[in-house]
């Protein structure tokens, strides 16, 4: 359905967390991250392979190897986690719909990134034009503040997310939640390259303009 | 800060509820029992229109037939009619031929 560009691979930090879902990190006996990396991507090829012979227990596990992700991408972009939730099961479903299709581990997270980003995008399009029908729950707790951050600053800039327009929140998530290039977000997408980094530019452009407003500025 | 970092430490993984994996399968039984369900649909359906094209059609055979043997009664009897008032007209020039005859 989607065509799976090379520039799809499984990265270290990607597959810390999809290695095992039943696991930490800890539990890997420290390996460095390019071993995990090949682990993980290997325990995705045996779970995709396994869940398109049928077997259901394989998709649950390529569920918990994904579901962190696709739903903090719907999170970030819908700015409710009920939504968020939804639309992540959504993509899950539709992914277990279409798992013929899917061809090995980077292009089961890149056909969940992509259709839970358009989904979600789809849905704020929706709701610009019904604004009134939903409320944006935009108080939901900052994810990863760390003590040493501002988690103010954190929450502050969540906020300002959800004011950017659909578009520019989706490149704007995938760049930085999910450590996207230009290439793989216009691919997500099914925008220009060009459009994305222009997306990016105005949108840190907008964010340091506010920050500044706000003294966090350096 | 630089912005850029800042969102990276803002826009964290965040996760879903306790039970989103349990409610995802949920789904996707539920859509897989229902595909199993309209894959027997099909087949059927199409047995069952095939039950009803022939029974269908031996309803209209039977109405066919019915109606040829009733035309052939129909027929037969009007055939009958026939003969019989062929022979009482038969008989009556025969008489009137007798009669002229003076038989």
């Amino acid at each position: 359905m989607h065509p799976l560009p090379g520039v799809w691979a499984y990265r270290g930090d990607v597959s810390l967390q999809v290695i095992s879902p039943f696991e930490t990190p800890g539990d890997q006996g420290g390996l460095p991250p390019a071993a995990l990396a090949l682990q993980g991507a290997a325990a995705v090829a045996d779970d995709l392979a396994a869940a398109q012979r049928g077997d259901n227990l394989a998709f649950a596990r390529l569920v918990r190897a994904h579901q962190s992700r696709v739903f903090s991408v719907a999170l970030r972009l819908t700015g409710s986690r009920e939504d968020a939730e939804e639309l992540a099961q959504d993509a899950f479903v539709q992914l277990h719909a279409a798992l013929a299709q899917v061809t090995g581990p980077a292009h089961v997270l890149h056909w969940l990134l992509r259709t839970v980003s358009h989904r979600s995008i789809d849905r704020l399009r929706a709701r610009e034009r019904a604004p009134r029908l939903v409320q944006i729950d935009a108080d939901h707790e900052p994810a990863g503040c760390d003590n040493a951050t501002d988690p103010l600053w954190a929450r502050r800039l969540q906020r300002l997310l959800l004011q950017l327009p659909a578009a520019p929140r989706a490149v704007v998530t995938l760049r930085f939640q999910e450590d996207l290039e230009p290439t793989e977000i216009a691919a997500a997408l099914d925008m220009p390259v060009n459009t994305v980094k222009s997306h990016l530019r105005r949108s840190l452009e907008w964010l340091r303009a506010q920050q500044a407003g706000d003294g966090h500025g350096h | 800060m630089d912005i850029e970092e800042s969102l990276r430490r803002a826009l964290r993984v965040e996760e879903p509820p306790p039970d989103f994996t349990q409610r995802v399968m949920a789904r996707v039984n539920a859509q897989s029992q229902a595909r199993r369900r309209a894959r027997w649909h099909l087949p059927l359906a199409l047995a069952a229109s095939g039950v009803l094209a022939v029974v269908a059609l031996g309803i209209v055979q039977q109405q066919r037939e019915a109606q040829r043997l009733q035309s052939a009664q129909q027929l037969a009897i009007a055939l009958e009619i026939t003969s019989s008032q062929l022979n009482q007209v038969q008989q009556k020039l025969n008489r009137g031929q007798n009669m002229e005859n003076g038989i």
